[in-house]
């Protein structure tokens, strides 16, 4: 009895084991799914017209830093650039949310009651030569050389000595907007602002904050498709486009294709077909098995010293696709290989018992057999491959590639890469465009791996027999 | 080997063959006469496959098989330098145990060697000149290209490898255990196609079935751990054995 | 019909240039795999050279500091070694039991339902791209993980290696199964003969017998660990730090490569030469790792066979 119960309590342990791997499976796709839902809301504000940059002041006479978001760019003709916002304001708050990073106004598009289209009012500071006017450094602090008409009808005037907005001190040209800006965002509108005035102190209550309303479209086809489509602008990432390093993984696994295809099955038959047991093949054997093993990393160096340099092919489609291939190489011919042994021994002798040479049975016969198989390890290492980052970072792929490569000879960055370089900005959204990489990337895997399966299963059952 | 007047078409003189270090045939002198059927009979693993495929050199692919003696073809040897052993498999063709169409259509399967040697002419005729000598041709007439060799039936498979073989023209045929895995009835149809092949091809048969050896064929050779114990017209064999293996053999007495 | 008195051919016909052509086309591509391993070692030692001539191998192979940008330069690579053997070891530690016991399930428990579906979801896993699972090491798992860990860094030794773990599981299963696959039934049914319990002959007999074959699958684990890149590139990291802490930032060999090839200062001739070193020492590793696997495994096949 006790020896049953250890017996099915190990089997439960080993199932739990399977089990944990499976999970994490499902937990990495559904939270890195969740860490990309948010590109709805990014493509919606950048739908709007706007590109948002976060920028921070020090507030003076604390150790800390205020943080508020300036508009980086107005699209000519957007609904944003209708309403008035040009480039340089500070955008304030978005529905009902001060907004202190870009993402809070993300969030805020994002969580707005309403349906795929909602409209929100929005507040801003007009930037700084608009709100302000010039301003001076002077001995005693910040002046106010000409005040812009807004500013003027706030009641500034010339000579006017700015001290504080709300309740932040002000010490310096650039930081007198930026101090009007943190100070409407947190405290709102009016703000109180005091200034010296002839000697004399002088609290003017002041709302330089413009509204309006901007009508935001919240569709995640229109948001994905536009990922998938657009060229990649890599300081926003709200205008982040997947296409470059899409066409540059399209290219560099074409060519990979090109070369490791034919070598791989050429020298998979070679061992399987051709090769005489002696030392030679037994170690060419071990030396398939060790460089299906090596470091990618150590594959990179490979393709930058030989292809990218010593042939001349620099960091192009070329050298990546040629990296790669030599990275695949290997596991081509195993997995081929694999297929091969499959093909019955009968089949080669009945077309050499016809007077076929070896080359017209492999040709005619154990190819055709063997290649289901074979085709279904090639989209395993070709997937492989499409997800291998390391050797081409290492190769020098450009990170920030912003155009489709057109050529075998130009640069390129494929989306690994591409998720790489998302992963590792600090600013805020680009986690999620990375997420949002990362959904396509595996997805296209995934499709590749279950035609690899279905494609096994089919042929191993027909030829059975 | 006084009955037949013309030379034999294949004759072993000493011939040995190792796998490896493990001797599967010792020394074997045998002549195939010219037109008739040849049985090789013995117990498994007696080295009678392995002569066989000795006679095509299908041995050469597998690794570490080594040669001694001779096999002469029409004279000359089989083994010789210079000898394309993809002419020598031309010449003599082959059956095997198990049927092994390839997974192509019924008429690709006999075309295939035709295309591969470089036949000109009319690959249509020829094909079913090869079917019907094989007597499948009425059994497939109709869909010759829409049925694969996997969908006959295992003696149909089975005349249609024998078809395959003889649309190249070989010399000689040999056919190893062709009927092993058949049922009867579709043995006695091959049994009987191969006493109609005899009128013009050479044929070499090994099989286990001493009753089928009986039947079909005009000489038999006896083997027995690699070494050819006795050899003569097949009716001589199963009457008056020379050997007291042989004897012992053919009464059931081991094997 | 056969005319009787054609004598054989002793040469070479048409057709049999297309075969010498075929073969040799063949071995061409069936020697290209020397050619990449001659290149590879050729191109490395080559590289090397000036690096090593320059740095004294015990200061390199000894040296506590690795700064090989910075003034004065330091060029040991124990900090290197040292957070390598950090993140493969817990990745490790996760992989071998949890991959062994999947395997164990898989071979001797699944019903055959089950494990049709189970093995291709365990290949799926294993087609996980490794930046996808730096970015979920970097993005969930050190934020879950710094619940528990207060002190644990923002790149940190710990979740790469966990993570690294996770991504190694489906190779170690699917070796460690094939090996077990490979004990002969009548070792099983041997053991039932004898009234063992399904536990006692996987765990006294079976496993026992696929020993050196589950040590082989080890050592292959051990070189995807030693060469993974991107997983510690995105979690771990880019500082090297001496003793390694694996709740602190690391620089691992491969890190370390990636680093100073992605790096923004210029990188002089005599930097890349320590590339070239740190490479080489990697190639050899799992060059010799990867040798001894494959011929234990053939020895293991061949012993079954």
């Amino acid at each position: 009895m006790r020896r049953k119960l250890v017996g099915w309590g190990f089997a439960a342990v080993a199932g739990m084991a399977l089990g944990i791997g499976l999970l994490v499976l499902i937990v990495l796709i559904a939270t890195t799914a969740l860490q990309a839902a948010p590109i709805t809301a990014m493509r919606a504000v950048a739908g709007a017209g706007i590109s948002l940059s976060l920028r921070s002041m020090e507030v003076p006479g604390t150790r800390e830093a205020a943080g508020y978001v300036t508009v980086a760019q107005v699209e000519a003709g957007s609904p944003a650039a209708e309403l008035g916002l040009a480039r340089g304001d500070a955008l304030l708050v978005v529905g009902s949310v001060p907004v202190e990073r870009p993402s809070q106004a993300w969030e805020a598009v994002r969580g707005a009651p309403g349906g795929r289209g909602v409209v929100l009012p929005v507040a801003w500071l007009p930037r700084a030569e608009v709100a302000l006017g010039t301003l001076r450094a002077t001995p005693g602090g910040v002046t106010v050389a000409t005040p812009s008409p807004m500013a003027q009808a706030g009641g500034l005037a010339p000579g006017d000595l700015l001290l504080s907005a709300g309740s932040i001190p002000i010490t310096g040209t650039r930081q007198a907007w930026e101090a009007l800006a943190v100070a409407a965002r947190t405290g709102g509108a009016p703000v109180e602002v005091k200034l010296n005035r002839a000697g004399e102190e002088i609290r003017l209550l002041w709302d330089p904050v413009r509204r309006g309303e901007l009508r935001f479209v919240r569709d995640p086809l229109r948001a994905w498709w536009g990922f998938l489509t657009t060229l990649n602008e890599p300081r926003y990432p709200e205008r982040a486009g997947l296409l470059p390093a899409l066409v540059g993984s399209l290219y560099v696994v074409l060519v990979m294709a090109a070369v490791a295809f034919p070598l791989g099955i050429a020298g998979a038959v070679y061992l399987e077909e051709y090769a005489p047991t002696n030392l030679l093949t037994r170690t060419i054997e071990v030396l398939v098995a060790n460089l299906a093993g090596t470091p990618s990393a150590v594959v990179g160096i490979i393709g930058l010293e030989v292809f990218a340099r010593a042939l001349g092919a620099g960091r192009s489609v070329l050298a990546g696709g040629l990296t790669l291939a030599v990275l695949i190489l290997p596991t081509m011919v195993v997995a081929s290989r694999e297929a091969l042994r499959a093909v019955p021994r009968t089949l080669r002798e009945a077309a050499l018992a016809l007077g076929a040479t070896r080359w017209e049975t492999v040709r005619h016969h154990v190819l055709p057999y063997a290649l289901p198989g074979i085709l279904t390890g090639t989209i395993l290492s070709f997937s492989r491959a499409l997800g291998e980052a390391a050797p081409l970072l290492l190769l020098g792929a450009f990170l920030f590639v912003t155009y489709v490569p057109q050529g075998l000879g130009d640069s390129f960055t494929v989306v690994p890469l591409q998720i790489f370089e998302w992963a590792t900005r600090p600013q805020d959204g680009f986690a999620t465009v990375a997420a949002a990489a990362i959904v396509v990337l595996v997805t296209l895997l995934l499709l590749l791996n279950a035609v690899a399966i279905l494609l096994r299963n089919r042929f191993g059952r027909r030829w059975a027999g | 080997m006084s009955e037949h007047v013309a030379p034999p078409v294949l004759s072993t003189r000493k011939f040995s063959l190792w796998y490896g270090s493990h001797q599967a045939v010792i020394e074997v002198d045998l002549d195939i006469a010219e037109r008739q059927i040849t049985a090789i009979i013995g117990p498994s693993g007696c080295g009678k496959s392995t002569l066989i495929r000795a006679f095509n050199r299908l041995n050469d692919l597998i690794p570490g098989v080594r040669t001694a003696g001779q096999i002469l073809f029409r004279g000359e040897p089989l083994y010789g330098r210079g000898v394309d052993p993809v002419e020598v498999r031309r010449r003599i063709g082959m059956v095997f145990q198990k049927p092994n169409p390839f997974p192509k259509s019924v008429f690709e399967n006999v075309a295939f060697g035709l295309r591969i040697n470089g036949f000109r002419g009319d690959l249509k005729a020829k094909v079913e000149e090869a079917l019907a000598r094989a007597a499948l041709l009425d059994e497939v007439k109709g869909d010759l290209h829409r049925k694969t060799g996997y969908d006959l039936s295992g003696g149909q498979q089975q005349r249609l490898c024998i078809a395959r073989a003889l649309a190249v023209d070989p010399e000689v045929l040999l056919m190893d255990e062709p009927c092993s895995a058949l049922d009867p009835i579709a043995t006695a149809k091959i049994e009987d196609l191969i006493r109609e092949l005899a009128s013009s091809v050479t044929v070499v048969i090994v099989t286990h079935n001493m009753q089928q050896a009986a039947r079909v064929s005009d000489y038999t050779a006896f083997m027995l751990l690699g070494e050819l114990v006795e050899c003569g017209p097949t009716r001589e064999l199963f009457t008056r054995p020379k050997d007291s293996r042989t004897e012992a053999y053919i009464t059931g007495r081991f094997g | 019909m056969a005319t009787p008195s054609r004598s054989l051919p002793r040469a070479a016909r048409g057709r049999s240039r297309r075969e010498r052509l075929a073969t040799w086309g063949l071995t061409l591509a069936g020697l290209l795999a020397v050619a990449i391993t001659l290149t590879i070692i050729a191109l490395f030692v080559h590289g090397s050279l000036p690096f090593l001539r320059t740095v004294p191998l015990g200061e390199f192979l000894g040296g506590t500091r690795w700064a090989p940008i910075h003034e004065p330069a330091g060029y040991g690579i124990l900090p290197l070694i040292g957070a390598t053997l950090v993140t493969t070891g817990i990745a490790l530690g996760v992989a071998v039991p949890l991959g062994l016991l999947a395997a164990v399930f898989l071979s001797a428990y699944a019903p055959s339902p089950v494990r049709r579906v189970l093995k291709p979801a365990l290949e799926l896993l294993a087609g996980v791209p490794t930046v996808v699972y730096g970015f979920f090491a970097l993005r969930f798992v050190t934020p879950l993980l710094q619940g528990f860990i207060p002190s644990l860094g923002f790149w940190n030794g710990l979740s790469a290696g966990l993570v690294m773990g996770v991504m190694i599981i489906p190779y170690m299963a699917s070796l460690s199964e094939d090996v077990l696959y490979a004990v002969p039934r009548s070792l099983w049914e041997g053991a039932y003969a004898l009234g063992a319990t399904r536990f006692e002959a996987v765990t006294r007999v079976v496993i026992p017998a696929a020993l050196s074959g589950i040590g082989a699958a080890f050592i292959l684990a051990l070189t995807r660990a030693v060469g993974e890149t991107m997983i510690v590139a995105l979690a771990a990291g880019r500082t090297p730090t001496w003793p390694p802490d694996p709740r602190q930032p690391l620089l691992t060999l491969t890190t370390a490569i990636v680093n100073i090839a992605t790096g923004d200062h210029e990188a002089t001739a005599f930097i890349w030469s320590a590339v070239f070193a740190i490479g080489l020492l990697l190639f050899l590793t799992t060059l010799v790792l990867n040798t001894v696997s494959y011929l234990v495994i053939q020895r293991f096949r061949e012993k079954y066979a």
